[in-house]
């Protein structure tokens, strides 16, 4: 562990010349590569290419996670820099004490909740929180269409239906699809509770159903 | 909402559902926005104050407050050593002696200094007996020389001041000036030479300072046993 240590604080001086061309990385860690935490204790002590390799793992779900909860991608860059900018600068602070991963998505959900604040959204973003909402239509099943042919307008109807989805259940869906959290990890990272995130998982899931029902 | 609106558990996730929205996942940062983060958690590693990095467990921000304690403790233990082996080289200098002098004895200094300038009358050698109250002080400046060879002398003020001063000393230097009326209040203290004193005033007719010594002489040594002419004269 120590000759680990001694290894990456030495490479992370010197080696971090990879070109932006590799940086497009879609798989996650696998049994034999280190954790995140493990990773990001690395660059606590200096390793930035332990640094890396974090980035690598969780830019494209982060990326995404932020762009289907904004309304450009001008502002999605803008958010996405930002909660990468405060991982680095709270990395002295850093602390095992969760997942990385969590870890990572808090800051990503309280980065957009202050930009809702501060563009004066926030009244929508908590009227759309509301599940009793009876104009909340519940498909009772999803049925595949039976004309779909074309994959690309299944995928692209699947990205309006949840463009249209209360945020509070967007992000729910979001968090389960591009970080692969569990419910209670989903509750932790929203500071939620887990029935709640059950229940707007379970809204969530509905609406998209029906909305692709509809579209189709 | 009843219960048959709902779908029956959160956990059906729509495996075709979450299948087809994986499919989706397309959209990456562009390499601009990598490079910009990158870039700056390099920065920021480097900005790191090399207190801060962590060594073979060993964190360095640890070790400017160990070489102090470690310095300290070196500089304490130096100084007891060589206190105990050469206390020559810590004792306080006489300077140091000096200020610590207590303001009774830097007032008989000042009272000896000042007596001096009646060294020149002829009745200035022959000191009252307020001054000889102040012999201890005068024994003070006094260099340890004369002071040996007066035991009797230093059993009547009791005082070890002299103690502290040597031979060698700087000191001796200060006490210089006043070295011979030391030595003339010396032939005074000694009450052989005293009574000599007292018999040559009344051989000059000054009987009534004869008569002030004998005083003196009765109060610093009143059991001395005077001379059969000098009882005459205390009558």
């Amino acid at each position: 562990m120590i000759l680990r240590r001694v290894f990456l604080s030495l490479m992370g001086r010197h080696a971090f010349h990879t070109p932006a061309v590799e940086l497009h990385y879609h798989g996650m860690a696998t049994h034999s590569d280190p954790t995140d935490e493990s990773l990001m204790l690395s660059y606590k002590d200096g390793d930035s290419r332990a640094f890396e390799q974090l980035y690598l793992r969780h830019k494209g779900g982060l990326y995404r996670y932020i762009l289907r909860s904004c309304e450009s991608k001008a502002t999605t860059e803008e958010l996405f820099q930002d909660v990468w900018m405060r991982v680095i600068n709270a990395r002295n602070n850093y602390q095992t004490t969760a997942l990385f991963t969590t870890w990572l998505y808090r800051i990503a959900s309280n980065r957009l909740t202050d930009h809702y604040r501060k563009h004066g959204k926030w009244d929508q973003y908590i009227d759309q929180h509301d599940e009793n909402d009876e104009t909340c239509a519940i498909a009772t099943a999803y049925e595949q269409p039976e004309h779909q042919t074309d994959i690309n307008q299944q995928i692209q109807r699947l990205l309006t239906c949840l463009e249209q989805l209360p945020a509070l259940q967007r992000q729910v869906f979001l968090l389960k699809e591009e970080a692969g959290l569990k419910l209670e990890e989903i509750a932790k990272t929203i500071e939620s509770s887990k029935e709640a995130v059950k229940s707007r998982m379970r809204y969530a899931i509905s609406r998209l159903r029906h909305c692709m029902q509809a579209e189709s | 909402m009843n219960d048959s609106q709902q779908p029956n558990t959160p956990d059906l996730e729509d495996s075709k559902l979450s299948a087809l929205y994986q499919q989706s996942r397309i959209e990456e940062p562009s390499m601009k926005l990598d490079s910009t983060i990158l870039t700056q958690a390099r920065t920021s590693t480097e900005k790191q104050p090399a207190e801060k990095r962590s060594y073979f467990g060993f964190n360095i921000r640890w070790l400017i407050p160990l070489s102090s304690f470690a310095l300290a403790m070196l500089t304490v233990t130096l100084f007891i050593q060589i206190k105990q082996e050469h206390p020559a080289i810590i004792a306080p200098s006489t300077i140091q002696i000096e200020e610590n002098m207590s303001d009774d004895l830097k007032n008989d200094l000042n009272k000896t200094n000042i007596g001096e300038t009646h060294e020149n009358d002829a009745a200035g050698a022959l000191t009252p007996v307020m001054k000889m109250k102040s012999a201890p002080a005068e024994m003070e400046i006094a260099p340890a020389r004369s002071l040996k060879k007066q035991p009797m002398q230093q059993e009547l003020t009791g005082e070890s001041h002299f103690r502290m001063r040597d031979e060698t000393s700087p000191a001796s230097t200060l006490t210089a000036p006043s070295e011979t009326k030391a030595l003339k209040r010396q032939a005074i203290a000694d009450p052989e030479n005293w009574i000599i004193k007292i018999r040559a005033l009344l051989a000059q007719h000054k009987k009534a300072e004869a008569i002030k010594e004998l005083e003196a002489f009765k109060a610093a040594y009143p059991d001395y046993p005077l001379p059969a002419d000098l009882q005459a004269l205390n009558k």
